[in-house]
């Protein structure tokens, strides 16, 4: 519990805090912040001296990705630098008598510190996508004298050592997390928008539309969703755009069922009675009203299905059927590691590692998130 | 049953299951043949009918011709033709021969394998309704009739004059009495490919799809063919991943390992109990241009591009050095090969002098060559997604951009490429060409004669049009003399290189890993199996 | 009840019939020529015509539809292309052995799930807790692939080579002298080998079940019946496994008819990988081969099992819990 500071030494610390974010913290004894603020802003400044040279390039011979990357590296400079100047500013939170409900989740969810492991994962992995072209040490695709560079086993030079073409396998793993996350990504989204539109729809409108509803979706629902992948992507194209497309049109139902359950309770509660009163048409009500309120359950679902994509996707890089070569995916690299694991054991074990760390992560936050949100859910105390 | 009556039916389970994993444990999973006489072989995919008719599947190819069956003739060590069911034939020119059969094969039935079982084999094999793949079209194409002369003897007529004719005979008769009674049609699907009777050193006993098929030895197999094997029993375990094919050889799980992927090779090194098996193969790989297509349909371009490709790279670091340069569709390993014809060689500065001749220059400073009219040298490379073709591709890929072309690699998957690749839908394709058996003047007109160009789903899928190529094959095909049919095939060679209507990387070796306690095994191009009715296992 | 059971079958009827359709016309729009497969490249393109006419595959798409749809009512599910034999021979060969490794891993999964939820709950925060959840969500995360590797290279190769006393067969549903052992060796036999396949089918969902019924079990516990029950002085135990488990069982066994179709999923990989021969293996060669009439009795029946699966959960929910059989 922290009183009002003296307006000099506020004044210093703040000082100290444009230097070095995290160190104004850490002088007025709030550690927690600045244990986070510190290592931030550290790393971000070896990854600007170890960078400086791309850096410096980019504004020449930038391609999209480097401009994104630049982009991103300012933003997270300045919001740390920020951030920290603005933070002390403020009187230290007293506890206040939060009412609104997603202030209660967050309180709840910032206790939860497997959670917040979780959390602060997959905003590094974020991050770390975005800034790939600096942090990457190699060009993922190059291949130089392949006798020479093959097979190399992990070393300073080549952290996750090479694989048979030469190629770096830090880069390749980078670069993978891009494409596995961005599938992960507009797959779920696309998921979370057909199945919550859906279920809103069947909840809402009941009778016979509920049930033809209800029925296709069962019928999605029974299908091993591997196989239909399989089923089409064999027989169709196997392309990045169609692997996505199929992922995200075979997830949707999950949702659907979860956003039905909960739009048949709200739809007799009296708000929705009195929109109905006020005459409001039934897509205002739907999108207006009943969407915003059934979006809690649903987000615990599309974290939880991130990570069931990113896995799916792999299997199928894993049986050859994935995004073709070269760009890489974590199950590609697999994949390609999969006929080496004696003598060349770091192909495949490190992109599996990072697909399970990946995927633990965004299972942990969900957990998190369904714990905070739903108080009937809650698996901790 | 109440709660409490279940929690201790549950607690009484898990105590079993640790009794049983102590039990496990005692003894560790030892697996081993019981009894001397038992031979494993894992392969990745299972087999299809044993029917020398209908079969078009390359292993059960070489079981047919090596353990079930007996076919007319067989190839020694250096390729040439020696007599097997037929114990002596006479040539009648160039126009007919005829087989003397041995009387002491009998089917394993108990009847004797006849002239009327050999007529009947050819008759079925040459009827459109049984759309036979192999021995109709590819082995028969010049036999033009049979004839039963007596219950040993065969008399068959060619339709005209060609090279290695003898050789149009290595395939095995199948039994009529079993076999008349059902229509051609229906050939395909008989029971009997399931359950064949065979005349071989082995009959087939157990058949279990996708899991394994078990051999036992013909106790009556003739002693003049060699005897009854010294194993009792082979035993082909199906096991799809590589890897795990492997693990079961290094733990003693299957004594042989057919075929061992190319990156396994180094792993199979390393294990001092398991020897390597690498020999020329039957397997061609080629990079098809479609000619009829721009840029394609300029020989210089062609040219170029073929010498901006590295292959004996590729064959270093891909193949781990399983394979030899591709000239021609000659094998290397063919008494009929043209020796003396220098490779083509990598030389990125020839390549682009071409390129540059033939109009392509960069004219934007992007990387990519473009022509006078501003289009980009910029194609498709079709590819299935086979994992050593992907990976070759990749390559590909890399070192054609070293000279300004930018090939884009579309993976398929393999039907789907079949299907292109045929309809002559496709710029560039990576693939390969199978010999179905030695005679090498087949492939050469199937793939390259231009009179199959335009001939709709024919193997010349690259549309090869070339005058000069024609002639040579025509004149290959028709030499019988081994002397002559090497200078023709030099000069194909010579042509080839210059035009480059296809690029021809490599022919892949075969590989294969077997347990050294096991005695008998060799290989060579003419199969895997090739002496399977020799091998046996040592007891460890 | 029966009315119930009865209601839920007619159910399940359009439902079987939607999924086929869906699998044949996925199918029959896909690119490509099944036929291409049966034939080497010098076969005369007259030949691959007739052969097509021959299996019906020149007939518009809804003619071969309903002829398809009443031969496979009628249990004629068509000839194999590739391997020239009947598809319900293929099916028959394959299903048992995908049977005996789903089923022996839906119990295991059931049963270890239930106790370590049973225990995270009743040992609420203590270290095992704790470390339990990370190792769940650990495993639930792992791809079946490469968890299905990762047992290969350890239990099957490594420890084979570092000598350990347990190492187990990587492949295979028995020996190949299988015949020649006695009863008690066989049956070891067959356990033997199914324990790689089945342990990794069951440790993700496991942990998936044992997660739920922890959190079940901690709902059911603030429950006033609960505290009725501890107020009248029963022991503890009775308490925990008579009145709580018995309640949040029930919701796990719905959860377990919803993880049906991933334990499918997980099957195509397990089924590769451990060269077992069921089903998913038949399904992915027969995709790769384009052996429609396989492709299509297979992945119906896929489909058909995970509905009576779910069907089986919804009957004993309904049978232990009659507030539901009057929905």
């Amino acid at each position: 519990m922290h009183g009002p500071i003296r307006a000099s030494a506020m004044s210093r610390t703040r000082l100290i805090s444009l230097l070095a974010p995290g160190l104004g913290h850490l002088l007025v004894g709030r550690r927690a912040a600045a244990a986070i603020l510190l290592p931030a802003w550290l790393l971000l400044v070896i990854l600007v001296i170890g960078a400086w040279p791309r850096i410096v390039g980019v504004p020449r011979t930038g391609s999209l990705d480097d401009w994104i990357a630049l982009g991103t590296l300012a933003t997270a400079l300045l919001a740390v630098w920020g951030y920290a100047y603005y933070d002390l500013q403020r009187p230290a939170r007293a506890a206040d008598a939060a009412v609104s409900q997603w202030r209660i989740a967050m309180r709840q969810f910032r206790r939860n510190r497997l959670a917040l492991i979780g959390l602060g994962c997959i905003i590094l992995l974020y991050l770390a996508t975005l800034l790939t072209p600096f942090i990457a040490p190699y060009d993922p695709i190059a291949q130089r004298d392949i006798a020479q560079t093959s097979l190399l086993p992990p070393s300073a030079d080549h952290w996750f050592g090479t694989d048979r073409f030469g190629r770096d396998m830090l880069s390749r793993v980078l670069y993978g997390a891009r494409i596995s996350l961005a599938i992960g990504f507009i797959a779920t989204t696309i998921s979370i928008t057909v199945g919550t539109l859906l279920g809103a729809i069947a909840g809402y409108a009941g009778g016979r539309i509920d049930a033809a509803l209800m029925r296709f979706t069962d019928m999605v629902l029974a299908f091993p969703r591997l196989v239909l992948l399989i089923l089409i992507v064999a027989l169709f194209e196997q392309s990045l755009v169609v692997i996505t497309l199929v992922l995200g049109l075979t997830q949707w139902p999950t949702t659907t069922r979860i956003v039905r359950g909960d739009v048949l309770s709200l739809r007799e509660r009296e708000f929705i009675q009195a929109a109905r009163a006020l005459g409001f048409g039934h897509v205002r009500i739907v999108l207006r009203h009943l969407v915003p309120n059934v979006l809690a359950p649903v987000i615990v679902s599309a974290t939880l299905g991130i990570g069931n994509t990113i896995v799916m996707e792999a299997g199928l890089s894993f049986l050859n059927l994935g995004p073709p070569p070269p760009t890489p995916t974590w199950g590609n690299l697999v994949a390609d590691g999969k006929d080496r694991l004696l003598n060349a054991w770091w192909i495949a074990t490190f992109p599996g590692m990072a697909i399970v760390l990946v995927v633990l992560a965004f299972n942990l936050v969900g957990d998190g998130l369904r714990d905070a949100l739903d108080p009937r859910l809650r698996t901790q105390g | 049953m109440d709660v409490a009556q279940v929690i201790r039916l549950r607690r009484a389970a898990a105590v079993a299951a640790l009794v049983a994993l102590h039990a496990l444990a005692a003894c560790g999973g030892e697996v081993g043949p019981a009894g001397g006489g038992t031979i494993v072989v894992g392969m990745r995919s299972d087999f299809g009918g044993f029917n020398p008719i209908t079969n078009s599947d390359l292993y059960t190819g070489e079981l047919i011709n090596f353990a079930l069956f007996t076919p007319l003739v067989q190839y020694d060590a250096d390729l040439n033709v020696v007599p097997h069911l037929a114990q002596s034939w006479q040539e009648h020119g160039d126009t007919a021969v005829v087989f003397e059969l041995r009387r002491d094969v009998r089917w394993h039935d108990g009847r004797s394998v006849t002239a009327e079982d050999v007529v009947f084999t050819f008759e079925r094999a040459k009827d459109p309704q049984t759309t036979s793949p192999l021995l109709g079209p590819v082995f028969l194409q010049h036999v033009a009739a049979a004839q039963v002369i007596d219950s040993f003897t065969v008399r068959f007529r060619y339709a005209r004059p060609h090279a290695q004719a003898l050789e149009d005979f290595w395939w095995a008769p199948v039994p009529r009495h079993l076999l008349e009674t059902i229509p051609a049609a229906e050939l395909r699907n008989a029971a009997f490919n399931r359950q064949p009777v065979g005349s071989g050193p082995y009959r087939l006993v157990e058949w279990r799809a996708a899991e394994r098929l078990v051999l036992e030895r013909n106790p009556d197999y003739p002693e003049s063919l060699g005897g009854p094997p010294p194993s009792q029993r082979v035993v082909l375990r199906i096991i799809p991943e590589a890897s795990t094919l492997l693990t079961e050889l290094v733990r003693g799980g299957v004594h042989v390992d057919i075929p061992v992927v190319p990156d396994q090779v180094d792993q199979v090194g390393a294990e001092s109990a398991l020897r390597l098996f690498a020999y020329p193969g039957r397997t061609l790989y080629y990079i098809g241009w479609n000619n009829a297509r721009a840029p394609f349909d300029d020989a210089r371009v062609r040219r170029a591009l073929a010498l901006a490709i590295d292959r004996r790279d590729i064959i270093a670091a891909l193949l781990h050095g399983q394979g030899e340069l591709a000239e021609s569709p000659i094998p290397p390993w063919s008494p009929v090969h043209p020796g003396g014809v220098a490779p083509v060689a990598q030389s990125i500065d020839d390549a682009v002098a071409l390129l540059e001749l033939a109009g392509w220059r960069d004219r934007d400073g992007d990387g990519i060559r473009e022509n006078a009219e501003g289009a980009p040298l910029r194609f498709d490379m079709l590819s299935s997604d086979d994992v050593l073709r992907r990976a070759v591709v990749e390559v590909l890929q890399s070192q054609l951009r070293r000279v300004g072309a930018d090939a884009r690699i579309r993976i398929v998957e393999f039907q789907t490429m079949i299907a292109d690749h045929r309809s002559r839908n496709f710029d560039a394709i990576f693939t390969n060409w199978i010999l179905d058996n030695f005679q090498v003047a087949a492939t050469p007109r199937a793939l390259l004669h231009s009179a199959e160009a335009d001939r709709a789903g024919s193997p010349n899928r690259s549309s090869v049009r070339d005058v000069e190529l024609d002639r040579l094959i025509e004149q290959g095909e028709a030499a019988t003399d081994p002397a002559e049919q090497r200078r023709i095939w030099h000069q194909f060679t010579m042509r080839l290189q210059q035009q480059q209507p296809v690029t021809f990387m490599f022919w892949l070796n075969e590989l294969a890993a077997a347990h050294s306690s096991v005695t008998g095994v060799e290989m060579d191009p003419r199969g895997e199996f090739l002496t399977v009715a020799r091998w046996s296992v040592m007891e460890r | 009840m029966a009315a119930f059971v009865l209601r839920r079958l007619l159910g399940a009827v359009p439902l079987l019939l939607g999924i086929a359709t869906l699998i044949f016309f996925v199918l029959h729009l896909a690119p490509g020529d099944p036929t291409a497969s049966l034939f080497g490249p010098q076969v005369a393109p007259e030949v691959i015509e007739q052969t097509r006419r021959h299996f019906g595959l020149d007939q518009p798409i809804h003619v071969q539809y309903v002829k398809w749809l009443a031969a496979t009512v009628t249990g004629n599910f068509g000839w194999s292309l590739n391997q020239g034999r009947p598809v319900a021979d293929v099916v028959l060969d394959a299903l048992p052995n995908t049977l005996v490794l789903t089923i022996t891993s839906i119990v295991l999964v059931f049963l270890l799930g239930t106790l370590i939820g049973v225990y995270q709950a009743v040992r609420q925060y203590s270290t095992g807790d704790n470390v339990l959840t990370v190792v769940a969500l650990f495993f639930y995360s792992m791809p079946a692939f490469w968890l299905a590797l990762m047992m290969v290279l350890i239990f099957s190769l490594k420890a084979y080579q570092w000598g350990w006393p347990i190492h187990f067969p990587p492949t295979g549903v028995t020996d190949i002298n299988y015949e020649f052992l006695s009863p008690a060796a066989k049956l070891r036999d067959r356990l033997v080998h199914l324990v790689l396949p089945v342990t990794t089918l069951t440790l993700a969902l496991a942990a998936g079940i044992a997660r739920y019924t922890r959190g079940q079990m901690l709902e059911v516990v603030r429950q006033d019946y609960i505290r009725t029950a501890r107020a009248k002085g029963l022991p503890e135990r009775t308490v925990i496994l008579k009145h709580a488990l018995r309640n949040s069982l029930l919701p796990v066994i719905t959860l377990l008819g919803l993880y049906l179709p991933f334990l499918f999923s997980g099957t195509v990989f397990v089924e590769y990988i451990f060269a077992w021969p069921g089903m998913g293996r038949v399904i992915v060669e027969s995709i790769g081969r384009r052996d429609y009439p396989v492709i299509m009795a297979t992945s119906f029946i896929f489909a058909a099992l995970t509905v009576v699966g779910n069907l089986l959960a919804d009957v004993l929910y309904a049978w232990a819990d009659p507030r539901i059989r009057y929905e």
